[in-house]
C-alpha cells in the first residue's frame, strides 16, 4: 500500500507552479476516457438506490452463491446478497472516502505548507521536522495503530489516512510557496500594503491551486487503492457494508467452492484506479509538456 | 560524515520519544480495559475484586505519567510484556514471526529488481518502440492493480487448479514466489519508469555521444557508461521500497496464510493484544527511522557530490 509513496514523492518533485487549460488536458483520448469512467461511478453513486436492483444488506440464504440470471445479473453471494447491488452501493463507500480524506489532506496540509513556506525562519524548521516524522511514517503503522487503539472503523481509516497524507501536500505548498515569494509581483504586493494574510490565501493560494488538484488527482487512485485494502484486512470499513475490499475478503474463504465471488469486486477496483490514473497522467502530461 | 551520523542519531531519541508518548496516549484511550483483558484470560469469569486485583499488580491504578515512565524503563530493556493471547513476551512473538517477513521481502525484492531493471532499460534503449510500449501499458496497469485480488487471482490459479501451493498456507515458512509477485505489483510500475526515465535522459549527454564516436561498443556504453549513473537515483529509492515491503506485508501474509509480522499485527488488532500491537509499532517505527538514515548515508556514499550536513 505503501508502493505509491515513492511515485507520490517524485510527483511532488516534478510538480512546478503551472496553469490548467481544460482542452490540453483532455487532447489524448484517454484522458477523456477516464473522465468519463469517471463521471459514471459518480453517476452510479449518485443514484445507486434507483440503480441497484435489490437490496445490497438483503439476507436471502435460499438464493445463496447462486449464478448470474436475469433477476441477479453477477448472482448472489454467501449470503445470498445480490452481488451487483452490492457494488453498486460500494462506489458510495469508495468515493466518498477517498474525496474526504483529500479534501481533510488539502485543508490541513496546504495551509501548513504556505505557512511554512511563507514564514520562513524557525516556524518554517520546527514544521518541515514534523512534515518529515509524517513523510517518514508508513501508513499501514498508521493505520495499524489507529484502529487497534480506536477501534477499526470506516472513520477512523479516515483519520489514518489523512494522518499519512496530509505531509505531501504541506511539502508541496511550501516549495511552491518558495518559488512564488521570489517573484517580483510578490514584491509588488507587498509594497502596495498588503496584509500576509491576504496574500498568502489569495495570491499564494490562487498559484498553487492547478498543482495540489494535478497532485490530487494522481494520488486518488492511490487512496481508493488504500481504503480498499485496509478494509480488506479488517482495518476500515467493517462487514456487512458492502464496500469493495469486505466483498473480496468475504470471498477468500470461497476460493475453493466458488470463486466467482473475488472476480467482479476486483476488476471494478480495478477499472476505477485506472481511470483516475488515466486523468491523472493526462494533467500531468499536460504540465509537461509545458 | 561520522559528525553527521551522530548527530542524526541523536535526533533520533526525540522522535522515538514522541512516538511512544503518542503509541501510550492512544492505548489508555482505547475502548478496552487492560485489566479486565488481563483477568478474562486468567479467570473464566473475573468477578469485580479479581479485576481490581489485576489492575493494582498490573500497576494500572497509577497516574498516567507514572504508568508511562514505567513502562518505558520495561521498553528500553526489551521488555515490552506478554501476549494476552499466548502468554509469551511479545517480543518474543514478534522475533518468531519476522523471518517470514524479512523472506517474504527479500524475495519480493529480488523479484521486483529482476524483472523491473531488464524492462526499464530496454524500454530506455529502445525508446518508442513496441516493446517500450507495452511495458508503459504493463507499467500503468501494474500500478492501478490491488494487490490483494492480484494475490487472490493467483492463489487460486496456482493453489485451486494447478495445486502448486497450499491454499491453507503452511507451517514451514516457505514463501510461495507467487506472495512475492503479487506484494511487488504497485512497484513494477514505479521502478520501471525510474529507471527508464533516468537511463534515458543520461544516454542523451555528451559523454555518451563521445563514446559512440569512439567506437566502444553499445552494450559496454550503456552497461558501463549509462546504467552507472541512472542507477544513483534508482539504488536510493531501493531502502524506501524495503521499508514499504517490509511494512506492507500484512494483505499479502493474510491472503496467502502466512505467519509474519503483518499477520501477527492484524492479529493483535482484532484480539486487542496491546502489548504485540505496541511492540510492533514501537520497534517498525524504529527500523523505519534507521532504514532512512542508512538511506540518506548510502545517498551521499554513491555519489561524493552530495554533501550531508
Amino acid at each position: 500500500m505503501d508502493s505509491m509513496r515513492q511515485k507520490r514523492e517524485k510527483k511532488a518533485e516534478s510538480f512546478g507552479v503551472q496553469r490548467f487549460s481544460w482542452h490540453v488536458i483532455f487532447r489524448k483520448k484517454r484522458t477523456i476516457a477516464g473522465a468519463v469512467i469517471i463521471l459514471c461511478f459518480v453517476f452510479t453513486a449518485l443514484f445507486a438506490p434507483v440503480l441497484a436492483p435489490h437490496d445490497p444488506l438483503l439476507v436471502d440464504i435460499v438464493n445463496k452463491l447462486q449464478g448470474p440470471s436475469p433477476a441477479y445479473p453477477f448472482g448472489t453471494d454467501q449470503l445470498g446478497r445480490c452481488i451487483l447491488s452490492r457494488l453498486i452501493w460500494g462506489s458510495r463507500y469508495s468515493l466518498f472516502y477517498s474525496s474526504l480524506v483529500l479534501v481533510i489532506t488539502v485543508a490541513v496540509g496546504v495551509p501548513v505548507g504556505m505557512l511554512s513556506g511563507y514564514m520562513g525562519g524557525k516556524v518554517d524548521s520546527l514544521l518541515m521536522r514534523i512534515i518529515d516524522i509524517f513523510m517518514a511514517l508508513p501508513s499501514f503503522i498508521v493505520a495499524l495503530a489507529i484502529a487497534g487503539t480506536l477501534g477499526a472503523s470506516g472513520r477512523n481509516l479516515v483519520l489514518a489516512m489523512s494522518l499519512v497524507y496530509w505531509a505531501d501536500y504541506a511539502r508541496l505548498s511550501r516549495t511552491l510557496t518558495l518559488q512564488i515569494k521570489e517573484q517580483n509581483y510578490m514584491m509588488a504586493l507587498k509594497a502596495s500594503g498588503c496584509s500576509g494574510v491576504s496574500i498568502v490565501f489569495r495570491h499564494v493560494l490562487k498559484n498553487i491551486a492547478p498543482s495540489v488538484v494535478a497532485l490530487a488527482t494522481m494520488d486518488i487512485g492511490t487512496i481508493i487503492l488504500s481504503i480498499a485494502g485496509f478494509s480488506f484486512i479488517g482495518l476500515g470499513v467493517q462487514a456487512p457494508a458492502p464496500e469493495w475490499g469486505i466483498m473480496l475478503s468475504d470471498s477468500k474463504q470461497f476460493i475453493q467452492t466458488c470463486p466467482r465471488l473475488m472476480f467482479f469486486p476486483g476488476l471494478t477496483i480495478v477499472l476505477i484506479v485506472l481511470a483516475f490514473n488515466l486523468l491523472g497522467e493526462g494533467i500531468q502530461d499536460e504540465n509537461e509538456t509545458e | 560524515m561520522i559528525r553527521y551520523v551522530i548527530k542524526r542519531i541523536i535526533l533520533m531519541i526525540p522522535v522515538m520519544l514522541a512516538v511512544t508518548v503518542l503509541m501510550f496516549i492512544l492505548s489508555s484511550l482505547s475502548a478496552g480495559d487492560s485489566a479486565r483483558i488481563i483477568a478474562e484470560k486468567t479467570y473464566n469469569a473475573p468477578t469485580q475484586e479479581q479485576i481490581e486485583e489485576i489492575r493494582h499488580r498490573e500497576g494500572l491504578d497509577k497516574p498516567l505519567f507514572q504508568q508511562y515512565f514505567s513502562w518505558l524503563g520495561k521498553v528500553v530493556q526489551g521488555d515490552f510484556g506478554e501476549s494476552y493471547n499466548t502468554g509469551r513476551p511479545a517480543l518474543q512473538e514478534l522475533q518468531s514471526a519476522f523471518p517470514v517477513t524479512l523472506r517474504l521481502a527479500l524475495k519480493s525484492l529480488v523479484l521486483l529488481l529482476a524483472i523491473s531493471v531488464p524492462l526499464g532499460v530496454f524500454s530506455a534503449v529502445y525508446e518508442n518502440s513496441l516493446f517500450d510500449k507495452i511495458t508503459e501499458v504493463f507499467s500503468f496497469l501494474s500500478v492501478s492493480m490491488p494487490a490483494f485480488w492480484l494475490g487472490l487471482m493467483l492463489l487460486y490459479l496456482f493453489g485451486v487448479k494447478l495445486r502448486m501451493i497450499s491454499v491453507i498456507g503452511g507451517t514451514s515458512g516457505e514463501v510461495p514466489l507467487v506472495a512475492a509477485f503479487s506484494m511487488d505489483i504497485g512497484f513494477f510500475g514505479v521502478v520501471i519508469r525510474m529507471i527508464r526515465v533516468s537511463l534515458r535522459d543520461s544516454l542523451k549527454q555528451d559523454y555518451i555521444r563521445a563514446c559512440k564516436a569512439k567506437g566502444i561498443p553499445v552494450w559496454k556504453i550503456i552497461w558501463k557508461h549509462g546504467m552507472k549513473n541512472s542507477l544513483i537515483p534508482v539504488s536510493t529509492k531501493i531502502v524506501s521500497i524495503v521499508i514499504s515491503l517490509l511494512c506492507g506485508s500484512a494483505v499479502i501474509e493474510s491472503i496467502f496464510s502466512l505467519n509474519g509480522i503483518g499477520a501477527l499485527a492484524l492479529e493483535a488488532v482484532t484480539a486487542k493484544d496491546t502489548p504485540v500491537l505496541q511492540c510492533f509499532i514501537l520497534i517498525l517505527s524504529a527500523v523505519v527511522v534507521l532504514l532512512n538514515l542508512l538511506a540518506d548515508i548510502s545517498y551521499s556514499a554513491i555519489d561524493r557530490r552530495i554533501q550531508l550536513k
